[in-house]
């Protein structure tokens, strides 16, 4: 099942496979969901605001470093993705169906 | 179409030094001084039990405008607790039922178009896009055509076939209460190759055997409903 990032009414873009996209849940767990509201609340319920995305993305990666390439390879695709959705009402992850 | 011959070590090690499930790296487990995993979650997070808990940050009620643009989507979004459910239950279902006759199957991680690969002798002959369906009325696959054109290049890459799994759990799914599934109530629905397309018309397949005769089929041998759209170029 891969997962796709949907930005307001674009088409979904891939970002990870079911597996990869769980390495990126489990090391979302390790964050402080108060330093990076927007990001937990994206990985934990499937959808958030676009503006702060990006930083909080960067921030944490700083914070905690992706230790695997699977999971950096992962994040980075990931933080392209939201710097163009800046100013998107709705982020949401998919899974194709709809 | 020729086949680039590729091949992959399928006991953790992986093209380009990329890995598969399964494999187990010690450099990606940090540990304190006394030799325990150093961090909570990360993904040594099932090895020692802790990580993939519960949500930690209530859903936010969307604005008006968020939950316009939310029901104009194309697709349902997914949450933690569907990921989880298709890591831990489907996947390992269809890596498992893929393995038989000389074939190995393993999960993938990071990005990359397939979600499942199929190996005979270590050359990879097939990826699977697995897709879970847990809540009624998502009965429709939509593919941006840049998604496409990555599942061809994998594919032509790998001289490799691309088949799409579709596991209905819609009566699977918390069947019996939260975490209480009913595996007896799964649909398994085929269909060669990739694209937008709605589930309804693929092949319902009866079984894993099933399943597997239908990936080793030559595309023109396939029941009508399990076979791929038109410019569909694969190798069986």
């Amino acid at each position: 099942m891969a997962f796709y990032l949907q930005i307001d009414l674009e088409e979904p873009e891939q970002v990870a496979t079911n597996t990869g996209w769980g390495e990126v849940l489990d090391w979302s767990e390790r964050l402080d969901p108060g330093a990076f509201p927007n990001f937990v609340h994206l990985c934990e319920h499937g959808w958030a605001s676009g503006a702060a995305l990006a930083d909080e993305l960067a921030r944490a990666m700083q914070a905690a470093p992706p230790r695997s390439a699977d999971l950096r390879r992962s994040l980075t695709g990931l933080l392209h993705l939201f710097q163009a959705a800046k100013s998107a009402e709705v982020v949401s992850l998919t899974d194709g169906l709809g | 179409m020729q086949s680039s011959g590729r091949s992959v070590s399928v006991r953790g090690g992986f093209k380009d030094g990329r890995r598969a499930t399964g494999g187990f790296r010690d450099e990606d487990h940090p540990r304190d001084a006394k030799g325990r995993f150093a961090f909570k979650g990360g993904s040594s997070a099932r090895t020692v039990g802790v990580g993939r808990g519960p949500q930690r940050v209530a859903e936010q009620q969307p604005t008006p405008s968020q939950k316009a643009m939310l029901a104009k989507q194309s697709a349902k979004h997914v949450g933690k607790e569907i990921q989880r459910y298709s890591e831990e239950h489907n996947e390992p279902i269809l890596a498992q039922g893929l393995k038989g006759g000389g074939h190995n199957a393993l999960s993938l991680r990071d990005n990359e178009p397939v979600d499942v690969v199929r190996t005979q002798a270590g050359k990879i002959t097939d990826g699977i896009e697995l897709k879970t369906m847990t809540v009624g009325g998502n009965d429709k696959i939509t593919m941006k055509a840049s998604a496409q054109a990555r599942k061809a290049a994998w594919m032509q890459e790998n001289g490799a076939d691309f088949h799409t799994v579709i596991f209905d759990d819609r009566k699977v799914f918390n069947a019996h209460g939260p975490g209480q599934h009913d595996e007896s109530q799964r649909v398994l629905l085929y269909r060669r190759g990739f694209g937008s397309f709605r589930t309804g018309g693929m092949h319902r397949v009866a079984d894993m055997a099933e399943l597997r005769r239908l990936i080793e089929m030559p595309a023109a041998a396939l029941p009508k409903a399990a076979q791929p759209s038109t410019g569909y170029a694969g190798f069986k």
